[in-house]
């Protein structure tokens, strides 16, 4: 298959498009392309120089473009090194391919299909180097730093990279250059996929959010109290070795560990003197109340279950159910611990201590809960927070 | 072609279709099942607090929705129409809980402190971007139609069309439960072209003539899909 003009100017046009879609992994704004398949593509089946040529253009394009569009870049210098780095990461992968035999322009071989793993990854590599290079220039720190930093979003893109690189060689190679436009099924499907993910991701976010406005609004001394009880309890979380989606979760558990006190009226709550028998019984429904509210909700279903039981205590004596140690879930126990102490220390602003309470100092506090470790709060819970809240003292 | 060209080319067609299928069919249907769920979830805790004397919200989607069914409401707009029920009194979480539950009259002062709820539940929907556009819905949902006695911020056609059935509805919820089926009709039909959109209510006398057959509420929930 000679390498004709128009089959390189359509290649030029997929790696464009291709540039230009990018697909968003995350909210954050963490971005791939799948221009490098292209481009190791072109490099399998045509060979190096028009690889490289392609590469080139594409880049200079792209960041001409890229330049119009964004205000923060209006420096020339950033596309001519784009291109540059592009064409010597093509060269670098265009050679080390050459390595393997097969006939470039020729007719489909299973070497091709050799050929496009070792041609990503060899682009990818010098890429990757080139930049961590540049960094270290730049920004101080060793390449190995900066390799280390990208590696973590390098080493999947290495994977689809490769798998796409093969997609397009092997239809190419058996039939026609026209034939790569098919990946952008993949790459629309993909961009799509992420899109709608990362909607899904912030919603839920979002409906934490409001829900535990709801109960701050019910009760405005609970605001500062909940934040500070989710930070905790994350940290407890970890250190207790709970993994670290775990850990995120038992901080929106935190945040809406109370919910169910927008059903309680405040005037109990707030109430300086001590609770009657009834009021009493009113306030202890709120883990309940709390499970029901959020509980019908799919994703926050493991998270019902701690609420219901962040004032249950080892010794049997909690409520609602009054579980035994064993029984009661870490995440409540944590919950009830961090709960407790926040209680206690009154939160550091007068405003914010609860009316029915003295505020202690951390240390008292932590010897409270101490005392209270076995009978009222879980031993080991108590022991990981006490640590976390030196460390964090200190 | 040789077999592993083969193997390659079925895997990555694997890989992009799953992404098809999960990108157009699984992810959007999760997405509206959360939405849904969060929306409940957020209108059993104003239920828990208001200890259900806002009226059953479930009854309340029922009537809104066939009542935007009647005056011709679009697909989205309708929708709209849904979600704002659910969250309709969420600003109920910033007014005391002795002024919701309270038996008797209220004050003046407290008359106002619960007014405001309508703002309040706006001012949060504000604030989360996925709920943002419920939020002028439920800031009108007790708007007076002609404005008398209200604030003069908006009153008529001006009002969102949702917000117009909504109160309404809300009217009718409420007082259903204490003065029954036909005084809460009277009310609502008391207040068409003062207190609300007289084609509103229009529509609203049209869906519930026959509210008071016994399986009424079974054949409404089964004629209109909700959520």
């Amino acid at each position: 298959m000679p390498p004709t003009w128009p089959s390189l100017a359509w290649l030029v046009l997929l790696a464009l498009l291709a540039e230009l879609l990018p697909i968003r992994l995350s909210d954050s704004g963490m971005q791939v392309t799948v221009t490098t398949p292209i481009i190791c593509a072109t490099i399998v089946v045509h060979g190096t120089l028009e690889g490289l040529l392609v590469d080139g253009i594409v880049t200079y394009i792209a960041g001409s473009i890229a330049l119009r569009r964004r205000v923060d870049l209006k420096r020339w210098q950033w596309v001519s090194f784009n291109t540059a780095q592009a064409v010597v990461s093509a060269a670098g992968a265009g050679l080390v391919t050459s390595l393997i035999p097969y006939v470039r322009g020729g007719s489909f071989t299973p070497n091709m299909l050799v050929g496009s793993v070792v041609a990503v990854g060899s682009y990818m590599s010098l890429n990757s180097f080139i930049v961590a290079w540049c960094q270290q220039s730049i920004n101080g720190r060793s390449v190995r730093y900066w390799l280390n930093s990208m590696w973590g979003l390098v080493g999947p893109q290495y994977l689809v990279h490769g798998l796409m690189a093969l997609v397009i060689v092997v239809p190419y190679s058996i039939s026609s250059a026209y034939s790569a436009v098919a990946i952008f099924l993949p790459i629309i499907a993909a961009r799509n996929y992420f899109r709608l993910r990362a909607k899904l991701v912030a919603s839920y976010r979002e409906t934490i959010r409001a829900l535990g406005l709801m109960i701050q609004l019910a009760h405005p001394y609970t605001g500062g109290h909940l934040d500070r009880v989710a930070v905790w309890g994350s940290r407890t979380a970890r250190l207790l070795g709970l993994p670290a989606e775990d850990a995120d979760l038992v901080y929106d558990a935190a945040l809406l560990h109370d919910i169910g006190k927008i059903a309680v009226n405040e005037e109990i709550l707030n109430k300086p003197a001590k609770l009657t028998e009834v009021e009493r019984e009113i306030v202890n429904r709120h883990p309940e109340l709390g499970a029901q509210i959020i509980g019908e909700i799919k994703y926050l279903e493991p998270l019902a279950e701690w609420i219901l039981y962040h004032h249950e205590r080892p010794d049997g004596r909690g409520y609602p159910h009054g579980l035994r140690d064993r029984d009661i879930p870490l995440q409540s126990k944590i919950i009830s611990v961090v709960d407790a102490f926040d209680a206690m220390v009154g939160g550091g602003t007068p405003g914010e201590s609860r009316p029915y309470r003295r505020s202690l100092s951390l240390e008292a506090a932590l010897a409270e809960l101490q005392r209270c470790a076995g009978s009222q709060f879980d031993r080991r819970v108590v022991d990981a927070f006490s640590r976390v809240v030196k460390e964090t003292a200190r | 072609m040789s077999f592993l060209a083969i193997v390659v080319l079925g895997i990555m067609a694997l890989a992009a279709l799953t992404l098809c299928y999960q990108g157009w069919f699984v992810l959007p249907r999760e997405m509206d099942d959360t939405y849904k769920q969060s929306l409940a979830a957020f209108a059993r805790a104003i239920e828990a607090r208001s200890n259900g004397l806002c009226g059953s919200t479930e009854q309340a989607v029922l009537l809104s929705v066939a009542i935007a069914r009647d005056i011709g409401l679009s697909k989205r707009e309708t929708r709209r129409l849904e979600f704002a029920v659910y969250l309709r009194d969420i600003g109920l979480s910033a007014v005391a809980y002795s002024i919701i539950n309270n038996p008797g009259r209220l004050t003046a002062a407290q008359r106002s402190s619960f007014d405001r709820h309508a703002e309040t539940g706006a001012s949060m929907l504000d604030q989360i971007p996925h709920l943002r556009e419920l939020a002028p819905i439920v800031r009108f949902h007790h708007a007076v139609w002609d404005g008398e006695g209200s604030l003069p911020v908006a009153k008529g056609d001006r009002l969102p069309i949702q917000s117009r059935v909504l109160a309404v509805v809300s009217r009718y919820c409420e007082q259903v439960g204490t003065v029954g089926h036909n005084d809460a009709i009277g009310a609502v039909r008391a207040g068409a072209g003062t207190l609300y959109d007289p084609s509103v209510v229009a529509s609203f006398s049209r869906v519930v003539e026959s509210a008071n057959e016994p399986n009424y509420w079974e054949s409404l929930r089964r004629s209109v899909a909700i959520l």
